[in-house]
Protein backbone atom coordinates (compact mmCIF):
# COMPACT_ATOMS: atom_id res chain seq x y z
CA UNK A 1 0.00 0.00 0.00
CA UNK A 2 1.16 3.49 -0.66
CA UNK A 3 -0.46 6.81 0.03
CA UNK A 4 1.67 8.31 -2.66
CA UNK A 5 0.44 6.68 -5.82
CA UNK A 6 1.78 8.61 -8.74
CA UNK A 7 -0.66 10.77 -10.67
CA UNK A 8 0.16 8.71 -13.75
CA UNK A 9 -0.54 5.40 -11.99
CA UNK A 10 -2.66 3.18 -14.19
CA UNK A 11 -6.38 2.97 -14.45
CA UNK A 12 -7.45 -0.58 -13.68
CA UNK A 13 -10.38 -1.69 -15.83
CA UNK A 14 -12.21 -4.85 -14.72
CA UNK A 15 -14.84 -6.28 -17.06
CA UNK A 16 -17.25 -9.16 -16.68
CA UNK A 17 -19.66 -10.42 -19.32
CA UNK A 18 -19.73 -13.89 -20.86
CA UNK A 19 -20.51 -12.76 -24.41
CA UNK A 20 -18.15 -11.04 -26.84
CA UNK A 21 -21.10 -9.51 -28.74
CA UNK A 22 -22.66 -7.96 -25.62
CA UNK A 23 -23.39 -4.32 -24.96
CA UNK A 24 -21.03 -4.56 -21.97
CA UNK A 25 -18.19 -5.46 -24.35
CA UNK A 26 -19.17 -2.59 -26.65
CA UNK A 27 -19.07 -0.28 -23.62
CA UNK A 28 -15.65 -1.67 -22.69
CA UNK A 29 -14.33 -0.82 -26.15
CA UNK A 30 -15.54 2.74 -25.71
CA UNK A 31 -14.00 3.01 -22.23
CA UNK A 32 -10.66 1.84 -23.63
CA UNK A 33 -10.94 4.17 -26.63
CA UNK A 34 -11.65 7.10 -24.33
CA UNK A 35 -8.74 6.25 -22.04
CA UNK A 36 -6.41 5.85 -25.00
CA UNK A 37 -7.46 9.23 -26.31
CA UNK A 38 -6.76 10.73 -22.91
CA UNK A 39 -3.35 9.07 -22.91
CA UNK A 40 -3.98 7.32 -19.60
CA UNK A 41 -2.02 4.16 -18.80
CA UNK A 42 -4.44 1.24 -18.55
CA UNK A 43 -4.44 -2.22 -17.11
CA UNK A 44 -7.28 -4.57 -18.10
CA UNK A 45 -8.63 -7.61 -16.26
CA UNK A 46 -11.10 -9.58 -18.33
CA UNK A 47 -12.61 -11.96 -15.79
CA UNK A 48 -14.62 -14.11 -18.19
CA UNK A 49 -11.83 -14.39 -20.76
CA UNK A 50 -9.43 -15.68 -18.13
CA UNK A 51 -12.10 -17.89 -16.54
CA UNK A 52 -11.72 -16.28 -13.13
CA UNK A 53 -13.20 -18.60 -10.48
CA UNK A 54 -15.41 -16.50 -8.19
CA UNK A 55 -16.06 -19.13 -5.54
CA UNK A 56 -14.17 -18.43 -2.31
CA UNK A 57 -12.80 -21.75 -1.03
CA UNK A 58 -12.86 -23.36 2.39
CA UNK A 59 -9.13 -22.72 2.78
CA UNK A 60 -9.58 -19.06 1.85
CA UNK A 61 -12.43 -18.71 4.33
CA UNK A 62 -10.48 -20.30 7.15
CA UNK A 63 -7.62 -17.90 6.45
CA UNK A 64 -9.66 -14.82 5.79
CA UNK A 65 -8.21 -12.92 8.76
CA UNK A 66 -4.68 -14.32 8.68
CA UNK A 67 -3.69 -15.11 5.11
CA UNK A 68 -1.76 -12.62 3.02
CA UNK A 69 -1.22 -12.31 -0.74
CA UNK A 70 1.74 -14.70 -0.36
CA UNK A 71 -0.83 -17.42 0.39
CA UNK A 72 -2.61 -16.71 -2.92
CA UNK A 73 0.01 -16.80 -5.66
CA UNK A 74 -2.70 -17.29 -8.30
CA UNK A 75 -4.33 -13.99 -7.27
CA UNK A 76 -1.15 -11.93 -7.03
CA UNK A 77 -1.39 -10.38 -10.53
CA UNK A 78 -4.90 -9.14 -9.69
CA UNK A 79 -3.85 -7.96 -6.24
CA UNK A 80 -0.88 -6.03 -7.58
CA UNK A 81 -3.01 -4.42 -10.27
CA UNK A 82 -5.54 -3.35 -7.63
CA UNK A 83 -2.88 -1.98 -5.28
CA UNK A 84 -1.10 -0.12 -8.06
CA UNK A 85 -4.11 1.65 -9.54
CA UNK A 86 -5.22 5.20 -8.94
CA UNK A 87 -8.58 4.67 -10.54
CA UNK A 88 -10.78 1.55 -10.74
CA UNK A 89 -13.23 1.18 -13.62
CA UNK A 90 -15.79 -1.63 -13.44
CA UNK A 91 -17.71 -2.57 -16.57
CA UNK A 92 -20.54 -5.08 -16.12
CA UNK A 93 -24.23 -5.77 -16.67
CA UNK A 94 -26.43 -5.27 -13.60
CA UNK A 95 -28.17 -8.58 -12.92
CA UNK A 96 -30.63 -8.85 -10.10
CA UNK A 97 -29.70 -5.45 -8.82
CA UNK A 98 -25.98 -6.04 -8.65
CA UNK A 99 -22.75 -7.37 -10.07
CA UNK A 100 -22.70 -10.72 -11.88
CA UNK A 101 -21.48 -13.58 -9.68
CA UNK A 102 -18.07 -13.61 -11.33
CA UNK A 103 -17.41 -9.98 -10.41
CA UNK A 104 -18.88 -10.40 -6.92
CA UNK A 105 -16.46 -13.27 -6.44
CA UNK A 106 -13.58 -11.07 -7.59
CA UNK A 107 -14.43 -8.81 -4.65
CA UNK A 108 -14.85 -11.78 -2.29
CA UNK A 109 -11.47 -13.26 -3.21
CA UNK A 110 -9.15 -10.45 -4.35
CA UNK A 111 -10.23 -7.72 -1.89
CA UNK A 112 -8.68 -9.81 0.86
CA UNK A 113 -6.95 -9.34 4.19
CA UNK A 114 -3.86 -7.12 3.94
CA UNK A 115 -4.99 -6.00 0.49
CA UNK A 116 -8.28 -4.17 0.93
CA UNK A 117 -8.37 -4.18 4.73
CA UNK A 118 -6.86 -5.16 8.05
CA UNK A 119 -8.97 -6.57 10.85
CA UNK A 120 -6.87 -6.78 14.02
CA UNK A 121 -7.97 -9.22 16.73
CA UNK A 122 -10.93 -7.84 18.67
CA UNK A 123 -11.86 -5.30 15.98
CA UNK A 124 -15.29 -5.40 14.39
CA UNK A 125 -14.74 -2.88 11.60
CA UNK A 126 -12.40 -3.13 8.65
CA UNK A 127 -9.36 -0.83 8.56
CA UNK A 128 -9.02 0.47 5.02
CA UNK A 129 -5.93 -0.38 2.95
CA UNK A 130 -6.71 0.64 -0.62
CA UNK A 131 -5.74 4.27 -0.05
CA UNK A 132 -4.32 4.31 -3.56
CA UNK A 133 -7.79 4.30 -5.12
CA UNK A 134 -8.94 7.87 -5.78
CA UNK A 135 -11.87 7.00 -8.00
CA UNK A 136 -14.29 4.16 -8.64
CA UNK A 137 -16.05 4.56 -11.96
CA UNK A 138 -18.86 2.12 -12.74
CA UNK A 139 -20.11 1.55 -16.28
CA UNK A 140 -23.16 -0.67 -16.17
CA UNK A 141 -26.38 -1.54 -17.98
CA UNK A 142 -29.80 -2.21 -16.48
CA UNK A 143 -32.71 -3.96 -18.20
CA UNK A 144 -35.23 -2.07 -16.06
CA UNK A 145 -35.82 1.67 -15.81
CA UNK A 146 -34.26 3.75 -13.07
CA UNK A 147 -37.37 3.79 -10.88
CA UNK A 148 -37.61 0.00 -10.74
CA UNK A 149 -33.96 -0.17 -9.73
CA UNK A 150 -34.72 2.36 -7.01
CA UNK A 151 -37.53 0.12 -5.74
CA UNK A 152 -35.10 -2.80 -5.83
CA UNK A 153 -32.74 -0.76 -3.65
CA UNK A 154 -29.76 -0.48 -6.05
CA UNK A 155 -27.78 -3.09 -4.08
CA UNK A 156 -24.87 -3.18 -6.53
CA UNK A 157 -24.40 0.58 -6.39
CA UNK A 158 -24.69 0.56 -2.59
CA UNK A 159 -22.06 -2.16 -2.26
CA UNK A 160 -19.49 -0.28 -4.33
CA UNK A 161 -20.10 3.28 -3.33
CA UNK A 162 -20.61 2.66 0.36
CA UNK A 163 -19.14 -0.60 1.65
CA UNK A 164 -16.21 -0.99 -0.73
CA UNK A 165 -15.38 2.68 -1.15
CA UNK A 166 -14.83 2.76 2.61
CA UNK A 167 -11.64 0.78 2.08
CA UNK A 168 -10.30 3.30 -0.47
CA UNK A 169 -8.86 6.81 -0.23
CA UNK A 170 -11.00 9.05 2.03
CA UNK A 171 -11.70 11.31 -0.96
CA UNK A 172 -12.27 8.43 -3.41
CA UNK A 173 -14.69 9.73 -5.97
CA UNK A 174 -17.67 7.63 -7.05
CA UNK A 175 -18.70 7.95 -10.69
CA UNK A 176 -21.70 6.20 -12.21
CA UNK A 177 -22.21 5.90 -15.96
CA UNK A 178 -25.29 3.73 -16.27
CA UNK A 179 -27.78 2.79 -18.94
CA UNK A 180 -31.31 2.07 -17.74
CA UNK A 181 -34.35 0.53 -19.41
CA UNK A 182 -32.24 -1.36 -21.92
CA UNK A 183 -35.11 -3.72 -22.77
CA UNK A 184 -37.12 -0.77 -24.14
CA UNK A 185 -34.47 1.28 -25.93
CA UNK A 186 -33.86 1.45 -29.65
CA UNK A 187 -30.47 1.23 -31.37
CA UNK A 188 -29.91 4.98 -31.63
CA UNK A 189 -30.50 5.49 -27.90
CA UNK A 190 -28.01 2.76 -27.11
CA UNK A 191 -25.47 4.29 -29.52
CA UNK A 192 -25.95 7.66 -27.85
CA UNK A 193 -25.13 6.09 -24.50
CA UNK A 194 -22.01 4.43 -25.90
CA UNK A 195 -20.87 7.81 -27.22
CA UNK A 196 -21.41 9.22 -23.76
CA UNK A 197 -19.32 6.44 -22.22
CA UNK A 198 -16.40 7.31 -24.49
CA UNK A 199 -16.73 11.04 -23.74
CA UNK A 200 -16.69 10.34 -19.99
CA UNK A 201 -13.25 8.77 -20.35
CA UNK A 202 -11.83 10.77 -23.26
CA UNK B 1 -46.00 -25.52 3.93
CA UNK B 2 -43.10 -26.23 1.57
CA UNK B 3 -39.85 -24.48 2.46
CA UNK B 4 -36.72 -24.07 0.35
CA UNK B 5 -33.54 -23.27 2.26
CA UNK B 6 -30.76 -21.94 0.03
CA UNK B 7 -27.48 -22.07 1.89
CA UNK B 8 -23.96 -20.97 0.98
CA UNK B 9 -20.86 -21.27 3.13
CA UNK B 10 -17.67 -23.18 2.32
CA UNK B 11 -17.09 -24.25 5.94
CA UNK B 12 -19.35 -26.97 7.40
CA UNK B 13 -18.24 -25.84 10.88
CA UNK B 14 -19.26 -22.21 10.35
CA UNK B 15 -21.89 -20.32 12.29
CA UNK B 16 -23.84 -20.08 9.03
CA UNK B 17 -24.04 -23.89 9.02
CA UNK B 18 -25.46 -23.72 12.55
CA UNK B 19 -27.98 -21.12 11.35
CA UNK B 20 -29.06 -23.45 8.55
CA UNK B 21 -29.51 -26.33 11.02
CA UNK B 22 -31.50 -24.14 13.41
CA UNK B 23 -33.73 -22.99 10.54
CA UNK B 24 -34.33 -26.55 9.32
CA UNK B 25 -35.04 -27.73 12.89
CA UNK B 26 -37.51 -24.89 13.48
CA UNK B 27 -39.36 -25.42 10.21
CA UNK B 28 -39.45 -29.21 10.63
CA UNK B 29 -40.76 -28.94 14.19
CA UNK B 30 -43.70 -26.93 12.86
CA UNK B 31 -44.51 -29.77 10.46
CA UNK B 32 -43.27 -28.07 7.32
CA UNK B 33 -41.58 -29.88 4.45
CA UNK B 34 -38.02 -28.60 4.02
CA UNK B 35 -35.67 -28.87 1.05
CA UNK B 36 -32.10 -27.60 1.37
CA UNK B 37 -29.88 -26.47 -1.49
CA UNK B 38 -26.32 -26.42 -0.15
CA UNK B 39 -24.63 -24.55 -2.99
CA UNK B 40 -21.05 -25.31 -1.96
CA UNK B 41 -21.76 -28.99 -1.42
CA UNK B 42 -23.48 -29.15 -4.80
CA UNK B 43 -20.47 -27.52 -6.41
CA UNK B 44 -22.89 -25.04 -7.95
CA UNK B 45 -21.38 -23.12 -10.87
CA UNK B 46 -22.42 -19.49 -10.37
CA UNK B 47 -21.31 -18.18 -13.77
CA UNK B 48 -23.74 -17.80 -16.64
CA UNK B 49 -22.14 -19.18 -19.77
CA UNK B 50 -22.32 -17.48 -23.15
CA UNK B 51 -24.57 -20.26 -24.48
CA UNK B 52 -26.87 -20.03 -21.46
CA UNK B 53 -27.24 -16.31 -21.92
CA UNK B 54 -28.21 -16.78 -25.54
CA UNK B 55 -31.30 -18.75 -24.45
CA UNK B 56 -31.94 -16.57 -21.40
CA UNK B 57 -35.35 -15.25 -22.42
CA UNK B 58 -36.71 -18.55 -23.75
CA UNK B 59 -35.22 -21.41 -21.75
CA UNK B 60 -37.52 -21.16 -18.69
CA UNK B 61 -38.30 -24.42 -16.95
CA UNK B 62 -36.62 -26.46 -19.71
CA UNK B 63 -33.17 -25.62 -18.38
CA UNK B 64 -31.22 -28.88 -18.72
CA UNK B 65 -28.96 -28.63 -15.65
CA UNK B 66 -31.10 -26.56 -13.30
CA UNK B 67 -34.49 -28.24 -13.66
CA UNK B 68 -34.47 -29.52 -10.05
CA UNK B 69 -33.71 -26.07 -8.69
CA UNK B 70 -36.37 -24.42 -10.82
CA UNK B 71 -38.92 -27.02 -9.78
CA UNK B 72 -38.24 -26.40 -6.07
CA UNK B 73 -38.32 -22.64 -6.58
CA UNK B 74 -41.63 -22.77 -8.42
CA UNK B 75 -43.35 -24.82 -5.71
CA UNK B 76 -42.05 -23.41 -2.45
CA UNK B 77 -44.15 -21.37 -0.01
CA UNK B 78 -41.17 -20.09 1.93
CA UNK B 79 -37.79 -19.12 0.51
CA UNK B 80 -35.03 -18.98 3.13
CA UNK B 81 -31.55 -17.64 2.37
CA UNK B 82 -28.71 -18.51 4.76
CA UNK B 83 -25.31 -16.94 4.10
CA UNK B 84 -22.37 -15.01 5.53
CA UNK B 85 -22.36 -11.34 4.48
CA UNK B 86 -19.25 -10.68 2.39
CA UNK B 87 -18.68 -7.23 0.95
CA UNK B 88 -22.13 -6.20 2.04
CA UNK B 89 -23.87 -9.02 0.24
CA UNK B 90 -24.40 -12.65 -0.60
CA UNK B 91 -21.35 -14.75 -1.54
CA UNK B 92 -20.66 -15.03 -5.28
CA UNK B 93 -21.97 -18.60 -5.39
CA UNK B 94 -25.36 -17.41 -4.10
CA UNK B 95 -25.43 -14.36 -6.36
CA UNK B 96 -24.85 -16.76 -9.22
CA UNK B 97 -27.73 -18.91 -8.05
CA UNK B 98 -29.97 -15.86 -8.40
CA UNK B 99 -28.40 -14.91 -11.73
CA UNK B 100 -28.96 -18.39 -13.18
CA UNK B 101 -32.21 -19.68 -11.67
CA UNK B 102 -34.28 -16.48 -11.44
CA UNK B 103 -35.13 -16.72 -15.12
CA UNK B 104 -37.81 -15.04 -17.18
CA UNK B 105 -40.85 -17.32 -17.17
CA UNK B 106 -39.71 -18.85 -13.88
CA UNK B 107 -39.13 -16.09 -11.35
CA UNK B 108 -40.47 -13.12 -13.29
CA UNK B 109 -41.94 -12.23 -16.64
CA UNK B 110 -41.71 -9.18 -18.83
CA UNK B 111 -45.02 -7.45 -19.38
CA UNK B 112 -46.18 -7.79 -23.03
CA UNK B 113 -47.14 -4.16 -23.29
CA UNK B 114 -44.67 -2.27 -21.10
CA UNK B 115 -41.77 -4.76 -21.16
CA UNK B 116 -41.44 -4.19 -17.41
CA UNK B 117 -40.51 -6.86 -14.88
CA UNK B 118 -43.58 -8.58 -13.35
CA UNK B 119 -43.68 -11.16 -10.54
CA UNK B 120 -43.81 -14.88 -11.33
CA UNK B 121 -43.01 -16.27 -7.86
CA UNK B 122 -46.57 -15.88 -6.58
CA UNK B 123 -46.07 -19.11 -4.66
CA UNK B 124 -43.51 -17.48 -2.35
CA UNK B 125 -45.36 -15.97 0.60
CA UNK B 126 -42.49 -15.97 3.09
CA UNK B 127 -39.06 -14.57 2.36
CA UNK B 128 -36.47 -15.12 5.07
CA UNK B 129 -32.87 -13.93 5.35
CA UNK B 130 -30.49 -15.41 7.92
CA UNK B 131 -27.04 -13.90 7.79
CA UNK B 132 -23.91 -13.04 9.73
CA UNK B 133 -22.06 -9.73 9.67
CA UNK B 134 -18.58 -8.95 10.93
CA UNK B 135 -19.56 -5.34 11.63
CA UNK B 136 -21.97 -3.86 14.19
CA UNK B 137 -25.57 -3.16 13.23
CA UNK B 138 -25.14 0.63 12.87
CA UNK B 139 -22.19 0.17 10.54
CA UNK B 140 -24.06 -2.37 8.39
CA UNK B 141 -26.99 0.05 8.18
CA UNK B 142 -24.65 2.92 7.27
CA UNK B 143 -23.29 1.09 4.22
CA UNK B 144 -26.77 0.12 3.06
CA UNK B 145 -26.67 -3.69 3.52
CA UNK B 146 -26.70 -4.63 -0.16
CA UNK B 147 -27.43 -8.29 0.66
CA UNK B 148 -30.60 -7.38 2.51
CA UNK B 149 -31.61 -5.11 -0.36
CA UNK B 150 -31.01 -7.96 -2.83
CA UNK B 151 -33.26 -10.37 -0.96
CA UNK B 152 -35.67 -8.08 0.87
CA UNK B 153 -36.31 -5.81 -2.11
CA UNK B 154 -34.97 -7.10 -5.45
CA UNK B 155 -36.28 -10.64 -4.85
CA UNK B 156 -39.26 -9.47 -2.81
CA UNK B 157 -40.91 -7.59 -5.67
CA UNK B 158 -41.27 -10.75 -7.77
CA UNK B 159 -42.82 -12.83 -4.95
CA UNK B 160 -46.47 -13.02 -3.83
CA UNK B 161 -48.15 -9.67 -3.32
CA UNK B 162 -48.56 -10.23 0.41
CA UNK B 163 -45.22 -11.98 0.86
CA UNK B 164 -43.90 -11.49 4.40
CA UNK B 165 -40.27 -10.73 5.08
CA UNK B 166 -38.30 -11.99 8.06
CA UNK B 167 -34.75 -10.73 8.52
CA UNK B 168 -32.53 -12.20 11.23
CA UNK B 169 -28.99 -10.83 11.21
CA UNK B 170 -26.24 -11.78 13.61
CA UNK B 171 -23.83 -8.87 13.99
CA UNK B 172 -20.18 -8.65 15.13
CA UNK B 173 -19.65 -12.34 14.44
CA UNK B 174 -15.90 -12.33 15.12
CA UNK B 175 -16.19 -10.78 18.56
CA UNK B 176 -19.48 -12.36 19.72
CA UNK B 177 -19.73 -14.41 22.89
CA UNK B 178 -20.72 -18.08 22.80
CA UNK B 179 -23.87 -17.27 24.78
CA UNK B 180 -24.92 -14.66 22.18
CA UNK B 181 -24.54 -17.25 19.46
CA UNK B 182 -26.58 -19.87 21.32
CA UNK B 183 -29.31 -17.35 22.06
CA UNK B 184 -29.47 -16.29 18.43
CA UNK B 185 -29.72 -19.89 17.19
CA UNK B 186 -32.62 -20.50 19.58
CA UNK B 187 -34.31 -17.37 18.27
CA UNK B 188 -33.88 -18.49 14.65
CA UNK B 189 -35.47 -21.88 15.39
CA UNK B 190 -38.32 -20.20 17.31
CA UNK B 191 -39.09 -17.59 14.65
CA UNK B 192 -38.96 -20.08 11.80
CA UNK B 193 -41.21 -22.50 13.68
CA UNK B 194 -43.72 -19.65 13.98
CA UNK B 195 -44.05 -19.08 10.20
CA UNK B 196 -47.48 -19.99 8.91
Amino acid sequence: MSLLVAADAPTLVVVSHPRADSLTRAALDRVLAGLEHAGAPVELLDLDAEGFDPVLTLEERRGHLTHTPADRPELVPHIEALQGARRLVLVYPTWFGGQPARLKGWFDRVWMNEVAFDLPPGADRLRPRLRNLREIHVVTTHGSPRWINAVQGNPGKMRLFRAMRNTCHPLCRPRWTALYDLDSLDRSEIEAWLDRVERRFG
Amino acid sequence: MRCLVVYAHPDPESFSAALRDAAVAGLTSAGHHVDVLDLYELGFDPCISAAELEDYFTIGHDHPSLADHLDLLGRTDALVFVYPTWWSGVPAIMKGWLDRTFLPGVAFRLDDRTNRIRPALGNVRHLVGLTTYGAPRWSVAAVGDAGRRTIGRTVRIICAKRCKRTWLGFYQLDTARESDRAEFLARVARELAALR
